[in-house]
């Protein structure tokens, strides 16, 4: 019984240890601090505004079937036509995997903001969005300063418009 | 009388070495295989939960089939409106 106990020890300790790597996350998240990821190293689908260098960003993961997100929309384009002019840009990512159902939510939304599909998930698997939808709010460096998980109505918009307000003061 | 003595039987007495290696790698394999097995489970991410979102996957999608379960459940339970009214569910109000 010994003898097999340890024969089978090797077995066991890989195993073990190839659980402990199966059940790590080894994607970081993308956290408060992080830079963000180069967006153009991801294909996306439609068109990322071109212009995001030296502004402050709301990148926005939502999807067609989150209610949450679709209670954001109107929210971050007011942002966005209030703010913009300071220097914000919002950009909503979509982690859809079906095209007609991402097309007919912004056909019914329409955003005044851009928003791009990340259909084979690679960026979202990157950043490792917490929820839906998940708000980053990043500061004109391209430093992610704030993480917002969910939507949850007026605070979060007040809670958004306090962390853009200082964002948008700081200089590039 | 005399009795024919028999043999000490040892215990520790070493088996077919052949034998005992074919147990030792089965049991690791075995052992190996129920570790693998026991990490075959994986959450389902925030961007993937489409299909669980879907008006098919809601448990009160039917009507008439949330009355009839409701129905049965308060004729077996004794509690008109145990699960979803409020009340004790004593069967008395």
């Amino acid at each position: 019984m010994m003898r097999t106990f340890c024969g089978a020890l090797p077995w066991m300790v890989s195993g073990l240890l190839f659980a402990v790597v199966a059940g790590t996350d080894l994607d970081a998240a993308l956290k408060e601090g992080d830079t963000l990821p180069n967006l153009s190293d991801y294909s996306f689908e439609g068109t990322l505004p071109a212009d995001l260098a030296g502004k402050v960003i709301v990148l926005d993961f939502w999807a067609s079937w989150c209610a949450p997100c679709k209670a954001s929309f109107p929210a971050l384009g007011t942002l966005q036509r209030e703010l913009g002019p300071s220097g914000l840009t919002v950009l909503g990512v979509s982690v859809d995997e079906k095209k007609a159902a991402y097309e007919a939510f912004l056909k019914k939304q329409a955003p005044p903001f851009a928003t791009v599909r990340d259909a084979d998930h690679r960026f979202v698997k990157v950043v490792q969005a917490p929820k839906m939808p998940t708000t980053y709010l990043i500061d004109r460096k391209g430093v992610v300063r704030h993480v917002h998980e969910g939507f949850h109505g007026e605070s979060s918009v007040k809670l958004l418009r306090e962390q853009l307000a200082v964002l948008l003061n700081e200089k590039p | 009388m005399k009795t024919t003595p028999t043999p000490p039987f040892d215990s520790r007495q070493p088996t077919r070495p052949g034998r005992s290696l074919c147990r030792l790698y089965f049991g690791g394999a075995l052992l190996a295989l129920m570790t693998f097995a026991g990490v075959g489970c994986s959450g389902v991410q925030p961007w993937e939960r489409a299909t669980l979102t879907s008006y098919a996957m809601r448990a009160d999608r039917d009507p008439l089939a949330v009355a009839m379960g409701e129905h049965i459940y308060f004729s077996r339970e004794s509690s008109t409106g145990g699960r979803g009214v409020g009340g004790s569910g004593c069967g008395c109000n």
